[in-house]
């Protein structure tokens, strides 16, 4: 029974969450690994996730968790021995979401987190600070803050290729 | 300007998803419940690396400064051998290399040699998508010949001697080292003692530490030992040039000249940005990048010079395409970057800046034309070097200077 929930909740909600996650890793590919592994990790215990009032939500914290690791490790690998970072994948985009996406790399993790599911994702303020697991005003602090500097990078980008 | 206020963004991408067999997450599963229950069983190498921990996790031990540098026990012992992995094969050289290497689905991630030794090695992963058990691969080549061996994620270095170490990402994980015949035996020396000449760094990543052992690899003896580290520092990154290590912790660093033996702390504010520590063929000089959390790029912000009486150099940087992808020290102290803008077909740049710093000048490389993207610097026992990919899968360019390149095959 509990598999056959996991089951469930996957056909529902994979593509969803993939698309939420790519507005946060900006690599499609890092988006469909980080989910994947947000669903093994409830396939591995189907009882526990049974109990889990909303399990998209579980799901989608679990995700971000998991491409914040991943990411963490490639960091310091590029301290290390300043690695070289894999291709990224994206999908078939628009010129302007692309580079909305590329600018959101510029900026650090906490506010491009929360850009990402607030304003990419449409998730809800609330929302989002259940998923960050941080208080919702300061899930409008980064969103303020992050909302300047994305501008910025976005207009400064412009400039260079104007 | 973009809007970034895009509610349907997240739903278009989604349609175009197209999902995995649940199959694949049932199987996922039952590894990872697998690789639970062999860790909670206590295994001996898991104990062993504990006591190595020990030493770490400030028990009062010392660097043992006054041991003569690079001296081993007179009674060495093998290195304990990790669990057996039922994901994993046996680290011997595969019968058939896996189809996708040949394909378009290869991507490296990985590449090391040491100037004047013919063996080089690539490490090459495919995503997900590919068939076979083995996603990510070790290619050794020399002399015409080529061996590919399955691996563990991790990163890769140059030992010497033909040899080459893949330090496993996964915590508690050993670092191995193979050559072009497959894994070979490691010999490990007891004590700890100081890195000696011709010896490379290699880790075992901590899970909530960031390091659970250092050690010191010769690769031509296949002999390792552990390194003396500094015990006021949580360490965060460790940096070789030879035995010139810079060892870094929360907003401080310990500079080494003589492998660890002795050193001097150097505390320097980076005011909340991530650091980068540039691979340096100048002896003791040190450069410190300080950037942005650009998730998989890292936009510069500011350059620090860790001078060896404990003072540092701070100095914004304004670069035009600010992404480093790579960056190196040369033997005349300057420091070069290799940088992209933030679109997508900005073209790669390579900039200069002087020893005693300022402004950047923009270099125009030469034989760097078939360049399609910095894949990084690798540091090696002669000095670091950039690397630079091509459209030509196994072939990359190199160069020590960041101004002349040339062509060398990655497998």
């Amino acid at each position: 029974m509990g598999m056959e929930w996991v089951q469930q909740c996957f056909e529902a909600s994979y593509r969803r969450l993939v698309g939420q996650l790519y507005a946060v890793c900006g690599d499609l590919t890092e988006a469909e690994e980080v989910v994947s592994e947000a669903f093994v990790r409830a396939a591995a215990r189907p009882a526990a996730f049974a109990r889990v009032d909303n399990p998209e939500a579980w799901l989608r914290t679990v995700a971000v968790n998991v491409a914040r690791t991943r990411h963490r490790r490639r960091a310091i690998g590029l301290r290390l021995h300043v690695a070289h970072e894999p291709q990224h994948r994206h999908p078939d985009l628009s010129t302007e979401r692309l580079a909305v996406v590329q600018a959101l790399r510029g900026l650090p993790a906490a506010q491009r987190e929360a850009l990402a599911l607030h304003y990419l994702a449409d998730l809800s303020v609330q929302q989002v600070a259940e998923t960050l697991g941080v208080p919702a005003g300061t899930v409008k602090a980064r969103l303020s803050r992050g909302r300047a500097a994305l501008a910025e990078l976005l207009t400064r980008e412009e400039e260079t290729h104007a | 300007m973009p809007e970034i206020d895009d509610p349907a963004f997240a739903g278009d991408v989604a349609n175009g998803v197209h999902p995995p067999a649940f199959a694949a997450i049932r199987t996922g599963a039952v590894r990872r419940t697998r690789r639970h229950r062999a860790a909670a069983a206590g295994i001996s190498a898991l104990a062993v690396l504990a006591v190595i921990g020990g030493v770490w996790l400030g028990n009062g031990a010392e660097p043992d400064a006054g041991a003569p540098a690079g001296t081993p026990s007179p009674t060495p012992s093998r290195l304990p051998t990790t669990p057996s992995d039922p994901e994993l094969p046996r680290r011997e050289p595969m019968r058939q290399e896996p189809p996708w290497l040949a394909s378009d689905r290869a991507f490296v991630d990985g590449f090391a040699m040491v100037p004047g030794e013919e063996t080089v090695a690539s490490t090459w992963f495919c995503d997900r998508r590919c068939e076979g058990a083995a996603k990510r691969v070790l290619v050794v080549s020399a002399s015409g010949r080529r061996s590919v061996i399955a691996i563990p994620r991790g990163t890769l270095t140059a030992a010497g001697g033909g040899r080459f170490i893949v330090e496993p990402y996964r915590p508690g994980a050993p670092p191995r080292v193979f050559d072009i015949d497959g894994e070979v035996a490691m010999t490990m020396e007891s004590g700890s003692s100081p890195l000696a000449a011709g010896e490379v760094v290699a880790a075992i990543s901590g899970s909530g530490l960031r390091y659970i052992g250092l050690f010191g690899i010769n690769g031509k003896t296949a002999t390792m030992h552990e390194l003396v580290v500094p015990p006021e520092i949580l360490l965060q990154a460790v940096h070789a040039d030879g035995r010139h290590l810079t060892f870094e912790g929360s907003q401080t660093f310990w500079l080494s000249d003589d492998g660890g033996a002795s050193g001097t702390r150097n505390d320097l504010d980076t005011d909340g940005y991530l650091t980068s520590l540039v691979p340096s063929a100048r002896p003791g000089t040190r450069v410190v990048l300080l950037g942005g959390d650009g998730a998989t790029l890292f936009p510069l912000q500011r350059v620090a010079r860790l001078h060896a009486d404990g003072t540092n150099t701070v100095e914004d940087v304004h670069l035009e395409s600010p992404f480093v992808l790579a960056s190196l020290v040369r033997r005349d102290g300057s420091l070069v970057l290799a940088t992209v803008g933030g679109e997508f077909g900005d073209p790669l740049r390579i900039w200069r800046q002087r020893p005693e710093g300022g402004a950047f000048e923009e270099l125009i490389p030469t034989g760097f034309e078939a360049a399609t993207d910095l894949f990084g610097t690798i540091s090696t026992s002669r000095g670091p070097i950039m690397v630079a990919t091509t459209v030509d899968r196994g072939q990359a360019l190199i160069s020590t200077d960041g101004e002349v390149w040339k062509s060398v095959r990655m497998r």
